[in-house]
Formats: C-alpha cells, structure tokens, sequence
C-alpha cells in the first residue's frame, strides 16, 4: 500500500492538530483501526514526500508514538 | 478395619459395573497379615479356591481362582466377607488403559492425534483431563479465528461457534455498545459487518481449532466443545489484520473489566497469515499487539513461513515478532519430521506441530489440510483446551491475572513437547507439540499453583481495621479462610477459629493494642500473617 500509513497516537487530543500540520502532504484519515490502542490508518500522497521521508518526519513528531507503512500480508497458502 | 469394596484410580478407567466385564472365575481379598487364602475355604465350605497368588505382599492382598459352579463372584464376595480375616474383597475388574476417544466417524482419519506408532500429539490422552469447553469458573472458552471467513453452517461447527448474545441478528443496532453493529459471531473487518463468509482456509483452520467433538459426525478438533470467534481479516494489509485483532483484544478487555458478565473470554488469537521475510522492526504495529493482547490475557499462534528459509536470518512476520506472547509454529508430517518447506529458527520458531495432510473440515465437507496453516491450529486448540482444567487455582489466576496465566499456559506447551530430531537445533523447544503432555503439567502444578497464587493470598482484607469489636476477613474467590490465630506481637498463642469459611473475626474481648492474625485456607497451602490493632 504505497500510500498509506498506520499512525498511533499517544493521545486523541492533539489529532487533529498533527493532521493539519501534514495536511500539505494530503494527509487523510481513512479509518480507525484499534480503538485500544489509538491506531488509525491514513492516506497522503506519496508525490509530495516518499514514505521513508514522511514516516521518519512523523516519528519526530512528539504526539505520535508509532508510524509505519500499511504493509501487504497474505495468508500461509496450503501449499 | 471396615470391609469394603474399592476401586483403585490410578490412569486407568474402569468402565461402569454394568458393562465392565471382569475376569470370570476371580476375586481379589485383603486378608489380616498374618492370614493366607486357605482359611476361607477351611471355614466355609461354599468357597473353592482353585488357584491362589500373592499380588501385593504389603498389603497382604491375594488373586484368588475361585469355583463358580455353585456360586458366582457376586455372591462368593458375599460368603467371602463373612470371614473376619477378610479386610476388603472386590471383583478383579478388567482394566484399559485411560485413551478417550471420540465417536466422530472419520476420528480414524486423523492422525495428528492419534497413530499407534505413537507419532501424534497425544490428544486421546489429554482428553482423558478435558475434552474443553468451559474453565472451572463455567466461563465459555474463545478462539478467535484471524482468517479468510468460515462456512459458519457447517455441521461440524456450528454448534461451536461464538455467539454474542448482547446482540440483536440484523436490527442495524450496536445493542451492546461494544462498538460493533450486529456481530454475532464475529466480525468481517473487509466490510466492516457482522457477515460471515467465505473459509476456503478458514475453516479447516476452524476445524483444526474446534470441531464439534464425539458428535457422531465427521471429525474432532482439538477441542471438542469450545467458542470459536470467526474474524475475516488476515490478508491484504496490516491495517486489516490490526484491526481483526482488535476485536478479538476489545472483546478481551471488556470481559475482564466485567468480571465475565460482557464481552468474550478470548484466551488466543490464530494467525495462519503473514508475511515471508518480513522484518519485525518494520512492523513494530503489529508485533506489539502481541504484548498488548497478551498483558490482557490472550495468547497468540503464528504460522511461520511455508518454505524451507531460516526465519532467524532472513526473517517472518508475525513469528520473528519477539513477543513472549506468540507462539510461532513450524510444520510436521505423519512421519513425525519437518516438513522441508517450513520455517525454523533456533531463536524465533517455538515448535513443531503437524500440518502437512492433517485431516480435518474443509468449506464444505471434510479433507486433507497443511502447511503451516494447518501446523498452527492445533497449538492454538492447545492453548484453549488447558484453560479447560478442571484446576480451579488456575481459573482463579486466570482471572487474578490474565497475563501470568497467558505465560504459565505458554511454558505448558513449550515444556511440554515431545522431543524431535528433525527440530532439535533449528527451533526453540526442539519438540513437536503434545498436548497431553502440557495439560499433565499443568494439573501437576495445580497444588502448587495455589501455593504460587501470592497474588491472591495479597488481595485478603481486613475490615475495620482497628475495630473495637467485629472484624470482617473479605478473600477473593477461590480462597477460603480455614483458620485464624490471634496471636500476640510475641507470637503467644491468643485465641483460634477454625471453621470451613471464617469470614468474620470477633476480637471484642481482648484488651487494646496490636495483634497478629495467622491466617490458613482451606484451599491454598500458604500462612500468612497480618496485623491488626484493637482500639
């Protein structure tokens, strides 16, 4: 998923403040994942900033605990 | 000494009086020590012994071969007891060796259970403890089930699955606020419904887990009888598979902040998914809801990756995740060895477990499954089926703290395996999965488990404290106080109570100052000490 990325937060209060600050980059909640454990998927766009660039800015960023890529998964096919 | 007649219960089974045959023309007699089988045909002309042996010298105890012309053994017993020298007399029942097996007709199909060669996971020997279902407490057991979906009306399952009876079928309503519109059996992350489809793999996963067991149909999971949550969502992305385990961890949560009244006893997660060659430090999402599910008292079983690469080196996601609360499982064959295209790792793959052509439910029958998707199965059905001991001091840990019993069932497993060449070296136990093993530890340590269960012993409070008069002994369940002493701070002797359940103190006539109460259970072995002040 090239353009997506799974953020957690440490806390919901300040969300919508870190989404602004991306949003030159189309940054875009798509949908929660963990209601737990503040986990949300979202989109940006990956010709403004490469993933690598963007996940390493996000990491930074104090109110985001954990960033990363939505990587592919398959199952363990019956070979 | 009382006559009697007993039955001795060792690990064997007698099976009941009416349909145990026992061998004709024998008795057994517990004579005085200083008597011989000889004086009872001397005193009573009604019994003719034939042959006599010596069976136990300790217990003076004898094999008498009798003469039924006249009398059957039932009435010989009779005559036989009319002798004073006679302690006990008994039929000799015939014995078997204790291996519960269920009458599902194509039981014999599988062998990952059961082989005569005895290359099998000894799940006829653990069902002799429990064939699953509930924990002591009565609470219902869960599997959630991370996968492609399940044929949800198939025979063999359907009286297992997960049903979420906060919920109303179809009314378009979260009717238990738990977030979740309609779920009934589970949840389809992909449409994010209630919907339950699909289980080309998921439902030989299902089965593997959870078939109905000695149902007269089909085949036999690990368990028998147990709840099986359904979660369609193990491939496309991670964002997918972290919410699928969301749910299941939700579910978790709220039983445990209900004490069981909401919400589902989820106690392990199946992920017979992943990503070959995935590196956990670029996942770190994924494998830390390992930990998290964990500290909640959930279990997780990973299928490593279907190939013959050591997943130590090149990697695997979710088994080189370096969570104490997966479990990551490679693949054997009816032959009792890895299978060549299955992962290993000395330091990332826990165990084997039989996967390759494993027989089991398909979508809509029954056949042959494997790989590690099959392998893994069987230890997630492990993990359930020893929450099903009938050990009440691990019930109470369980619900004490969830997180320690999650580990405790965890070393169950891993000590528990049977040794295995084809996995020594390359993986972290060396052995192949064998569930009997594991639940015999567990019901080992049960005893201890109660000594071990400080946790417990530490929540006791007494109240007022000081008091003038009553003071109230409040336990957490399943202790029970069997003594107190009132001791004085030098450690006199005051006063004792002793009862089956002492939940009340009555210090009323002693003078003010400090004591020590010394406090014994009835069901714990630990003594503990606390101090109480008389105003």
């Amino acid at each position: 998923m090239s353009n997506e990325i799974l953020i957690q937060w440490h806390t919901l209060e300040s969300k919508e403040t870190v989404e602004k600050e991306y949003r030159v980059y189309d940054l875009t909640f798509k949908s929660q994942i963990s209601r737990s454990q503040l986990i949300d998927l979202y989109t940006f766009n990956p010709e403004k900033i490469k993933m690598e660039a963007f996940i390493e800015m996000l990491q930074l960023n104090p109110e985001v605990k954990t960033a990363q890529p939505n990587h592919k998964v398959d199952l363990r096919e019956f070979p | 000494m009382k006559k009697i007649t007993f039955v001795f219960i060792l690990f064997v089974t007698f099976l009941s009086a009416q349909e145990t045959p026992y061998v004709q023309g024998e008795i057994l007699v517990q004579l005085q020590s200083d008597r011989t089988p000889d004086l009872l045909s001397a005193e009573n002309a009604a019994i003719q012994i034939i042959d006599a042996e010596q069976i136990s010298r300790v217990m003076n105890i004898w094999r008498l071969k009798v003469s039924t012309e006249q009398h059957n053994e039932m009435s010989l017993l009779k005559e036989v007891n009319k002798n004073a020298s006679v302690l006990v007399s008994q039929l000799n029942h015939k014995v078997q060796l204790r291996e519960t097996t269920p009458n599902d007709p194509l039981f014999a199909q599988q062998w990952q259970y059961y082989q005569e060669n005895d290359k099998d996971i000894d799940a006829d020997l653990a069902w002799d403890v429990t064939t699953g279902g509930v924990n002591t407490d009565g609470n219902e057991i869960v599997v959630a089930i991370i996968d492609d979906g399940l044929n949800i009306n198939h025979p063999d399952i359907i009286d297992n699955l997960y049903i979420n009876t906060g919920e109303i079928p179809g009314d378009g309503i979260d009717n238990d606020g738990n977030g979740y519109i309609d779920d009934i059996y589970g949840w389809n992350v992909y449409s994010n419904s209630g919907s339950i489809t699909g289980g080309g793999h998921g439902t030989p996963v299902t089965g593997i887990i959870g078939a109905t067991g000695n149902n007269e149909i089909g085949v036999t999971g690990v368990n028998w009888s147990v709840k099986l949550m359904p979660i369609i969502g193990s491939s496309g992305n991670e964002a997918t598979v972290i919410a699928a385990y969301d749910y299941a961890l939700n579910a978790r949560i709220k039983f445990n902040e209900t004490n069981g009244n909401e919400g589902a006893f989820v106690v392990a997660t199946n992920s017979s998914f992943g990503v070959d060659f995935g590196q956990p430090q670029n996942y770190p999402l994924w494998c830390a809801f390992f930990d998290t599910m964990g500290e909640h008292g959930i279990l997780s079983c990973g299928a490593t990756i279907n190939g013959n690469v050591d997943v130590d080196v090149n990697g695997d996601v979710p088994t080189a995740c370096p969570s104490e609360y997966l479990i990551s499982v490679t693949n054997t064959n009816i032959s009792d060895v890895k299978v060549t295209g299955a992962g290993y790792g000395l330091e990332t793959i826990d165990l084997g477990a039989p996967g390759q052509g494993t027989f089991t439910t398909s979508l809509s029958n029954y056949g042959g499954f494997g790989g590690t998707s099959g392998a893994t199965p069987h230890v997630t059905g492990t993990i359930a089926l020893l929450y099903a001991a009938p050990c009440e001091a691990f019930t109470a840990i369980s619900k004490d703290d969830p997180a320690l019993a999650a580990m405790m069932v965890r070393d169950y497993i891993l000590d528990g395996v049977d040794p295995n060449a084809s996995l020594e070296g390359i993986t972290v136990t060396g052995g192949r999965l064998n569930v009997n093993n594991a639940i015999q530890l567990l019901m080992g340590d049960c005893e201890n488990l109660s000594v071990a269960s400080t946790s417990l012993v530490d929540k006791i409070s007494l109240y007022p404290n000081p008091t003038e008069g009553i003071m109230y002994v409040k336990t957490p369940q399943p202790l029970q106080v069997s003594k107190i002493k009132i001791l004085s701070l030098d450690g006199r002797e005051i006063s004792t109570l002793q009862n089956s359940d002492i939940t009340k103190v009555d210090i009323s006539t002693l003078s003010k100052g400090v004591y020590i109460l010394q406090i014994e259970f009835e069901n714990v072995k630990n003594t503990i000490y606390k101090k109480i002040v008389k105003k």
